[in-house]
Parts: C-alpha cells; structure tokens; sequence
C-alpha cells in the first residue's frame, strides 16, 4: 500500500518507530497485553483506555499497582512555611486516596504481583482496605512506604498499625516480599509473616516502635534478604534462617544473635552497631569470617582510639564498603587496618559525608608498607579533594599492587523523603575532579582513573 | 538433564511454511515448549511448529543461541539484545507471538518491554500514530472514558 506524503514524513520523523500499514498492536492476544501495560505507570495503562474499544478495560487487568509519586512535586509541602505545608498535603494526600480508590474500583484483574503505596497517610479504614484487596489478589509483592512527611515523627500514637484483622480473613501463601516502612509492626504480626508465608524472601521493615525482642526462625523459612532499620524499641533480634543470604540493620546497639545462617553471606550495619563490630570485632568473628560482602557506617568523630590493629582475619570477605561521617581533619589511614584483616578483598568503597565546609591542608601522613595483593577496585563516593582522602587513596595505590581501577565520584546522594537528595554542591564537585586528576599522575601504569 | 555445547545433537524444527532449520539441542530448549517435548523423548523427527513461521523462527533462534551462550557477560547480552529488538512492528508482532507459543520467558519479556517503551510518555493520540489503531469510539464516549478514568488524564 502506497503511503500518503504525511504519513511517509512521520515515518522519517519517528526513525525507529516504523508505522505500520495495519494495526497489529491490537491483535496481541489480551494477556500480552496486560503484560505490556503492566510494564507502564498506572497512570500511563489508564490512558489507553481511550484508544479504541479494544482497548478500553485492558488496563483493568494490569498486575502492577504501583502507586508511586516520583513525578509528584513536594517542594510545597516541605516548604519552611508549615501552615501551608500541611494545608497542599491535606489537598495532596485526599486526591492520593481518592486515586487509589478509583483504580482499584476499576481493576478486575484475579492477581496482582505488585501492590505498592507511597505516601504520608494516616486514614486507617483506606489502608485496611487497601490490604485486603491485593491479599485477595494473591499478592506477591507488597510494600506499605506511609511517609512522614510533617512533624508526625514524634506523634507515634498516630502511626498506622498494621491491622491484625487482615490476617485473619485471607491468606498470605503468595507473598515473595513485604516492606513496611513507617506502619506500626507488632510482634504477632511480625511472626505470623514468617510463619505463614511459604515463599516469604523479602522481609523489610523500617520505622516500627512496635518490635522489641524478635526472632526470625521457623521449619519452612525460606527467606533471603532481611532488612530491620530504625525500629525505636528494640532490643534484640535472633535469627536462626538457612537460606538467609543478607541482613541489614540499623539502629542503636541491640543483642544481635545468629544461630543458623549458613548462607550469610552480606551484612550491612548503621553507625551504631558499626561501632560495636568495630570495638568487639573478635565476639563477632564467628558469623563475620563467613561474609563475602560487608558494609560498615563509622561516625568516625567519636573515636577516641579508633580501629585495634589486631582484627581477626576475614578469610572470605571480597567487597567491604566503609560510610564514614566526620568533620575530615581525623586522618582515615586507621581505617585500612580493616582492609588488611581481608586478604582477598576485591574492591573497597568509601563513601564520606564530610561535615567541615571548608578543608584542611596539612601534609601527607607517612605510612607503613603493607601489599594488598588481591585489591583491584577502589572507589571513592563523596569525593571532596581533602588531605584524609588523598592520604587514603595514596595509600592504597602504593599497597594495592595489582590495583585496576580506581573510581572518583564526588557525588553524594542520600536516601530523601520521597526522593533521593545530592549533598554536594556543583562548584565543590569540580573542585573535587580537579583534586582527582592530580591523582591520575601517581597511578601505576596498569591503573585506570574513572573520575564521575 | 545436563545439554553442554560440546556432547549437545541438533534438533530439526519445522516451520509453518515448510522450512526446516537444524539447530543444536542446548539451544532449541530455551524454548520451554521444545524443552518439554525433548525430556518426553518425542523430539525425534523435524518438530512441527505450526504457528512460526520460518523467518521468525530463524530469529528466535538466533536470540536463542546468543542466550546459550555461557561465554556472553551481562552486559555483552544487555547491550545484543538492546540491537535486536531494533525491528519494524511486523518483526515485533511475529516474534512476540512466536516467544509465548514457544514459552520463551526472557525473550517474550524483552519484547513486552521494547513495546512498552514504544508507549510510555506519549498521548493517546500519538499511540494510535505509532501502531496505526483507529479510533473507534465516538468523541461522546471518548469524552466518557476520560470522565470515568479522570486520574489518569490530569
């Protein structure tokens, strides 16, 4: 068929697009194309509800309901004016409810993989709706994120509690991962996940004062990635799981217990369990000499003696990633004693949040000799120039001997509410990548200098 | 079952126009419709696969054969793949068909994908551009569907 002129000056104008003299597209059998919009936003699949009839209900049938907001401009919510703040998050988070209702009255799809809410809520009767719905759909993967977006921090009373009505009516025998962030877990709740989710492997939960001694054992357990942070409460956590592969943690200092953990083989601490490896490094090395992968965050400024030099030998650890939080006049060579306790480190991250805005020039501190012969990556994230990191990086390219790569990034993102946040300033960045090059000339020649 | 490269025999498959293409074993059971018939042992004569036609087939078996491959890295995959989806609609249309006949998980996913991609940020009106859809409805019953549908058209 003989294309007329428009038709053929689109073609030139969406090159890989090729329009197509029929319409196959709607000839897919319905449920590739449920797994097509599945593929898009919510918002997205709604909208071809009107490209013809064919089309019309097709998106009711999506799998993913992901009712994520990272299009959703905050800046007026988080505005230092609090009264207007609250009043645009008042407005937003009833069109939010109001949205969410409407999808799932439409929806008529018998499953659901994904069912994902993303915002400051606290209207208990939506959420527990909300809930029943995607377990009756067989979830698989749920995540309650209620952010807190103003001064309710402190109103925990307020915090939305997982309802333990919902266990009773439907069954969970789908559910891969669940993630709870800022909901109020109980320990009833807590342990009815693990023991009633066959094919549980994803357990997070985040913010809940709910929790106070947990354990996380039991004959089916099948789970892999376990994720406990910032629960106020705690006390201690036990955990006795065979296939668990990684476990994260942060908060204050607990009694942290593995019985069983035979596949464990990444751990990630916040600052103050960090402070407790590094302190009482031998009453750990029983689980910690099994690791692959070990990520510490140090608040380096309250060290007084800072690191033993006497750490037990990490046979196995390849990647070790090290958080440092300091003002940066407190020289890091301290820390590569940590490095030398790794014999078949592969690479080795420092990612630094330097609190001192302006930097300290002193010259290099003198170091001892000490090969690091299986280190081939090094990167630095939150790179600023300053004399603490240059020492450092000077360090390991004198002793990691068949060093490949080493990767500057002066970037620095952190975890924001809802979205990531760079810290570092743009004229601090170029800065920062000027400082990097000077390095590139004390490289050995088998090295390559990656500078973000 | 273990299929290495080295000890794997090569299976005929015949497409709906008649063309036989000889392809090694370890390859062919990507596709978990021939996977099946090779472990009930019914993989003898050429394989029947009335629904592909011989061009398709031919692609997909190409995709195949770059996924057998122990050697290619995740990133070398990421980047073949991101080249092989660069099709006209028909190509797509027959390959996507030809991946959920032949259960071809990873493949049928790549597709959905690359179409989604083809959708995602664009009106309605460009979409029907694109894949040539004719807009059957009237503009009161369109201006229904918006109605009811309101959250996703603000």
């Amino acid at each position: 068929m003989v294309q007329p002129r428009a038709a053929t000056f689109v073609l030139h104008q969406y090159d890989n697009s090729h329009k197509p003299s029929e319409d196959r597209i709607s000839k897919l059998p319905d449920e590739i194309l449920v797994t097509i919009l599945s593929r898009l936003t919510i918002e997205e699949a709604g909208r071809t509800s009107v490209l013809s009839h064919r089309w019309e209900y097709l998106w009711t049938s999506i799998t993913v309901l992901n009712f994520d907001v990272s299009n959703f401009d905050v800046s007026e919510i988080l505005s230092e004016d609090t009264r207007l703040g609250k009043r645009v998050l008042e407005i937003e988070r009833s069109r939010y409810v109001c949205w969410v209702n409407q999808v799932l009255k439409s929806h008529l799809g018998p499953t659901i993989e994904e069912f994902r809410i993303v915002f400051d809520l606290t209207d208990r009767c939506n959420i527990d709706s909300w809930i029943k719905f995607a377990i009756e759909r067989n979830v698989q993967r749920l995540e309650l994120d209620l952010l807190v977006f103003h001064g309710r921090r402190s109103q925990m009373k307020q915090w939305y509690t997982f309802p333990t009505q919902c266990l009773g009516f439907a069954s969970f025998k789908s559910l891969t991962a669940l993630q709870l962030k800022h909901v109020k877990v109980t320990e009833v709740v807590f342990n009815y996940f693990l023991s009633n989710c066959p094919f549980l492997e994803q357990l997070c939960v985040i913010y809940s004062s709910d929790l106070v001694n947990i354990k996380v054992a039991g004959p089916s357990l099948k789970l892999k990635y376990l994720e406990i942070c910032h629960c106020a409460r705690l006390e201690s956590i036990e955990i006795s799981a065979k296939d668990l592969v990684s476990f994260k943690y942060d908060g204050k200092k607990i009694r942290i217990e593995f019985k069983n953990v035979p596949c464990l083989v990444e751990v990630l601490f916040g600052p103050h369990f960090s402070d407790l490896i590094i302190h009482n490094f031998s009453e750990f090395s029983g689980w910690l000499s099994h690791l692959k992968t070990l990520k510490l965050a140090l608040a380096f400024e309250h060290y007084q003696q800072v690191f033993s030099p006497k750490f037990p030998v990490l046979q196995n650890l390849k990647h070790l990633e090290l958080k440092i939080y300091s003002c940066g006049r407190k020289s890091l060579l301290p820390c590569m004693s940590l490095i030398k306790a790794c014999p078949f480190l592969y690479s080795f991250t420092l990612e630094a949040f330097w609190s001192l805005g302006f930097s300290i020039i002193r010259e290099l501190e003198a170091t001892e000799k000490c090969p690091h012969k299986c280190l081939k990556v090094v990167e630095f994230v939150g790179f600023a120039g300053i004399t603490v990191e240059i020492e450092a990086a000077m360090y390991l390219i004198e002793n990691a001997v068949s060093l490949e790569k080493i990767i500057i990034n002066p970037c620095l993102r952190v975890k924001g509410k809802p979205f990531d946040v760079e810290l570092t300033k743009p004229e601090r960045r170029q800065l920062a990548r000027e400082r990097a090059r000077q390095l590139g000339t004390k490289l050995h020649p088998g090295t390559k200098l990656v500078i973000l | 079952m273990s299929l290495s490269p080295s000890t794997s025999k090569m299976l005929s498959l015949k497409s709906s126009d008649g063309k036989v293409l000889e392809v090694e074993e370890h390859v062919a059971v990507l596709c978990e419709t021939i996977k099946s018939l090779v472990e009930d042992g019914c993989a003898d004569s050429p394989i029947p696969l009335a629904n592909v036609d011989g061009a398709t087939l031919g692609n997909v078996m190409e995709w195949c054969k770059k996924h057998a491959d122990q050697k290619a890295s995740a990133d070398d995959l990421e980047d073949w793949d991101a080249e092989f989806v660069e099709r006209d609609q028909g190509e797509l249309y027959h390959l996507i068909m030809a991946a959920n006949y032949l259960n071809i998980k990873g493949l049928l996913d790549l597709i959905c994908q690359k179409v989604a991609d083809m959708i995602k940020g664009k009106h309605p009106e460009k979409i029907r551009e694109i894949f040539n859809i004719e807009n059957d409805f009237t503009p009161e019953q369109q201006e229904q569907i918006r109605k009811d549908n309101s959250w996703a058209f603000e």
